[in-house]
């Protein structure tokens, strides 16, 4: 049999689902080629060298050997575990809804540098005592943004006319502000959106990262804007964001 | 990979099967469904009696849903073991390999899986409320919370220690050495039996 073709790679572990007796699925998000699927062997045995190293939330580095149907890791080397984060529930759970939001915007196999920078970034953020929802609602906007899903909050969806400074409404469907007027003659189903929410929403699309987290924002506003972000999502991937439910159960 | 075809013959049928069960290959699965044909009839009716009678007979304990005959289960039932503890711990199959270290004497509950919101598995899937009845109602002073020592397993742990605690019970965990990553089913009994005896408070 001809020894078969190996590469190295780096990247972020999304997630793991157990396979057969002892080993695992992993999905990566790797710098160079984007999410892969790997098989790594015997992982869930105590002996193995690989254990723990291919957790979810860890940045690793690793060789793969082509297969035929998947392709299987053959080392790993830890390059940042990002340990504080899982020391700490709501830090966790922050954590893997960043993964999830990565696994479930991108397809196999289609290299995205911006993404990975995203997650990398967002996880380095994360830190113990306070990170603010702000941080969740800046990575869906930056996510959205990156896979060509962001919201057009400039000008009508309908008539494209600019926005006059102004209550106007929020259509999933057609991914954007729809102007008063049109959207009172509008049947299609919008949300109500207030000047402070089109103003953040402005801010998480177009400024740095610290620029957002030095905002001063109330309360009421932002869950208005996560609301409004969460629902446009399930609508964009149609698919329930998990992470989100749990992120929601353990900060009550 | 095996093949599917419309109308699928009774050997196809078999490998099939067999593939389907955890560490059984297409090469694996080929090789014990020709095992199964040279058997002869009397051996290959106790196998599928065996098949099915397990399915029949094994229920879960309404008390700790571990996997067994009798409800409730041997170690619910057993008036030696000690009441006052409860070992969380994620599969029936955890417990057996507790069970061979004979480090513990106290009671088990299993939660049937483990917190993993990234393959859609949240707390409310888990058998997390019967356990608060079980704290609650009983004579429990110590709840030892042995998931795997694995990303999903501290999540899980942490969030039960966030529900058990306020309840002014002792919550304790295995003592470190179990190796990360690996599942509780395949550690040794030697440090099995350490981490149990080693437990430290959450
Ligand atoms: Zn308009
Ligand atoms: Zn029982």
């Amino acid at each position: 049999m001809a020894r078969p073709r190996t590469y190295k790679s780096e990247g972020i572990i999304l997630k793991g689902i157990p396979l057969g007796e002892a080993d695992r699925i992993v999905t990566i998000y790797t710098l160079g080629s984007g999410k892969l699927r790997l098989v790594a062997k015997g992982v869930r045995r105590s002996r193995s060298r690989m254990s723990g190293y291919l957790e979810p939330l860890t940045y690793v580095s690793i060789s793969v050997a082509e297969g035929r149907n998947i392709d299987t890791i053959t080392e790993v080397e830890i390059i940042q575990s990002f340990r504080e984060i899982r020391e700490d529930l709501l830090l966790v759970s922050k954590g893997l809804y960043f993964a999830e939001i990565v696994d479930k915007f991108t397809v196999d196999r289609s290299p995205g540098s911006a993404e990975f920078k995203l997650l990398f970034d967002g996880l380095g953020r994360l830190k113990a005592s306070y990170t603010t929802d702000l941080a969740l609602r800046y990575f869906e906007m930056q996510m959205l943004k990156i896979t060509g899903f962001g919201p057009e909050i400039y000008q009508c969806v309908e008539c494209h006319t600019e926005l006059e400074v102004d209550s106007h409404g929020f259509s999933n469907l057609k991914g954007g502000i729809l102007g008063s007027e049109c959207r009172s003659k509008s049947s299609e189903p919008s949300a109500a959106i207030s000047v402070g929410a089109i103003k953040l929403l402005r801010y998480l699309q177009n400024e740095s990262y610290d620029r957002v987290m030095g905002l001063n924002i109330p309360e009421v506003l932002l869950v208005d804007v996560e609301k409004l972000l969460g629902s446009y999502i399930r609508y964009v991937l149609d698919k329930k964001i998990k992470s989100k439910e749990f992120i929601g159960l353990i900060s009550s | 990979m095996i093949r599917r075809h419309q109308d699928v013959g009774p050997v196809a049928k078999l490998v099939e099967e067999f593939h389907k069960l955890p560490g059984i290959g297409p090469k694996m699965a080929q090789r014990l469904s020709y095992h199964i044909i040279r058997m002869p009839n009397s051996e290959a009716a106790s196998l599928a009696e065996a098949i099915v009678g397990v399915k029949d007979r094994i229920v879960l304990c309404s008390v700790c849903h571990n996997i067994t005959e009798s409800d409730p289960c041997n170690v619910c039932s057993d008036s030696t073991r000690d009441s006052a503890r409860i070992c969380v711990v994620e599969e029936a199959l955890d417990v057996v390999s507790l069970e061979r270290t004979g480090a513990y004497r106290g009671l088990y509950h299993v939660l049937h899986g483990v917190i993993d919101p990234m393959n859609g598995i949240g707390p409310e899937n888990l058998k997390i409320k019967s356990l608060l009845d079980r704290i609650k109602n009983g004579t429990v002073t110590e709840v030892i919370l042995a998931t795997n020592p694995n990303l999903e397993g501290e999540a899980t742990s942490m969030y039960l220690q966030r529900l058990i605690s306020p309840l002014g019970i002792l919550v304790t965990r295995p003592a470190r050495g179990l190796p990360v990553g690996g599942d509780l089913e395949y550690a040794d009994e030697v440090t099995l039996s350490r981490a149990i005896e080693g437990r430290q408070e959450f």
